[in-house]
């Protein structure tokens, strides 16, 4: 009787009901975004790219300031790499070259390095560590699928988590609560009786260390042998992901969970801590989770199949790629 | 007048958390902690300190809606924990007159108290586990301290922001 009485205590439950349920429908997996939450994102990253563009200019000019007093001792460091340069970029163009017939030759049509990229610009970084996202000013209007890669110049940072028209939601590797997967090969080269072999080793990398600030790529093959300061790469076998993005490079090298495989940790190649300009990368061919390897142009902005192909996936996209990205690291 | 200037500076407060912050926060600098900046949760406390619990907690609702939709991937998480967190600073006012010491020891728990609830919300969703004596040590007491400096700078203009607004309200309310 007074419980009914009690209006604020009914708004109080029903709210909590509400919040809760919202709650639970988003924490699965979703595939795309509500137009309500589109059209918030893309307001507000747009003002936040006036704060942030500023912001980032400063940083950049005191960043400067300080690079004035080591230009000499760069310089001359610089220079010594810069003789070396020469010659592997001249290997470089002969191997390529190289490739490219034997491709031929073998008549292959499509690589797993097939790929065209997009370049766009951070407007908000989210600063907390359970949600470690940045936001770009590239969105489906431009193109910008769910899934995509994302690096910088330096190496991958990340895959689109969601899209909105203007604005995109990238997630970084170093996030703790995160959902991607990224089939990776470690380049391995072994002398064995003076004859130097270089092998492909496969592995996941699925976790990320926040203490040590290392990746964590684990399904590594027992058997397979590997040091430290080797660098690992993205292997393309997870089809929306192509291949030979660096990763990082391996700095130490434990057993396995289950003494079944081994785990690596990595050092990630890009600077997490400062991402002003980025790279997404559109494969030109992609693999469905029933296994085709389709045009990318055939896909809709969540990464899924349209509707005129011929089987339309009711996966998502990243279970897609999980599923298939075990199934790399396994062989 | 000054809801809308009060409700600005609130916004403002939060664009800033995610854009020009990380450019000065300590881990990109190469230090082992993380501080976490959360202004909009510092403004949101002290309105219901000043104004009152109700306007404290709908203004954390608001805003950290905004900053799951964003940012989160689970929608709610902000929102409840800016909410509690708001409702609660506000209801101190009830048990103990008004001074600066209870402001600041208020400020002071409550923020901790919104990290832990955070931390323990995240466990939910998150499975491999994350060592507690590292968070706390590492992150939550790191991000508490910049959060109450930040407290201590904006408690005068958000002192005199909050009373011009709960004056107004006072005044049409009669």
């Amino acid at each position: 009787m007074s419980f009914f009485g009690n209006k604020r205590l009914i708004i109080v439950l029903v709210g909590l009901v509400i919040l809760i349920s919202v709650m639970g429908f988003t924490a699965r997996e979703r595939a795309n975004l509500t137009w309500p939450e589109k059209l918030l994102k893309d307001t507000v990253s747009l003002v936040q790219g006036f704060f942030y563009r500023p912001a980032q200019a400063f940083s950049g000019f005191l960043e400067g300031v300080n690079d004035a007093y080591n230009v000499y001792e760069e310089n001359r460091i610089l220079k010594a790499n810069l003789d070396q340069y020469a010659q592997v970029s001249a290997q470089l163009k002969q191997l390529e070259v190289e490739n490219q017939n034997l491709r031929a030759a073998l008549q292959t049509k499509n690589s797993l390095t097939d790929y065209q990229v997009r370049v766009a610009e951070v407007v908000s970084r989210n600063a907390d560590q359970w949600n470690d996202v940045v936001i770009i000013d590239k969105g489906a209007k431009h193109g910008i699928k769910k899934d995509m890669a994302v690096y910088t110049a330096t190496g991958l940072i990340g895959r689109v988590q969601s899209v909105a028209n203007l604005s995109a939601t990238v997630e970084l590797l170093s996030s703790m609560e995160r959902h991607n997967r990224v089939s990776a090969i470690i380049l391995s080269k072994q002398i064995v009786n003076n004859q130097t072999t270089y092998r492909q080793i496969n592995g996941i990398v699925e976790d990320y260390d926040p203490r040590d600030r290392l990746l964590i790529m684990r399904k590594i093959p027992l058997d397979q042998k590997f040091v430290p300061g080797e660098q690992v790469v993205t292997s393309g076998l997870g089809g929306v992901i192509p291949r030979g993005l660096l990763i990082g490079h391996v700095v130490r090298v434990e057993p396995g969970d289950y003494g079944l495989t081994q785990t690596a940790y990595l050092q990630p190649a890009a600077d997490f801590t400062q991402i002003n300009q980025v790279l997404v990368v559109e494969r030109k061919y992609v693999t469905t989770p029933t296994g085709e390897l389709v045009p990318s142009t055939e896909l809709n902005e969540q990464g899924q199949l349209l509707p005129s192909g011929s089987t339309a996936s009711t996966q998502s996209g990243s279970s897609n790629q999980t599923a298939s990205a075990l199934a790399g690291g396994g062989q | 007048m000054s809801r809308v200037v009060l409700s600005l500076t609130l916004l403002l407060l939060f664009f800033l958390e995610s854009t020009v912050l990380p450019f000065f926060s300590p881990s990109s600098w190469g230090l082992s902690f993380l501080t976490v900046p959360r202004f909009a949760l510092v403004g949101t406390i002290f309105v219901a300190l000043f104004i009152g619990r109700r306007e404290g907690l709908l203004y954390g609702m608001i805003l950290g809606l905004l900053h799951d939709v964003m940012y989160g991937k689970v929608i709610g998480v902000f929102a409840l924990s800016m909410m509690v967190a708001s409702y609660f600073s506000g209801l101190v006012f009830l048990l103990f007159h008004r001074s600066i010491a209870v402001v600041a020891s208020t400020v002071i728990l409550v923020l901790f108290g919104h990290e832990w609830l955070l931390y323990s919300l995240f466990r939910l969703f998150y499975t491999s586990p994350v060592d507690v004596q590292w968070v706390l040590t590492k992150r939550i007491l790191p991000s508490v301290a910049l959060n109450f400096v930040f407290a201590l700078l904006v408690y005068l203009p958000f002192s005199k922001l909050c009373t011009a607004v709960k004056e107004n309200k006072e005044t049409q309310g009669e």
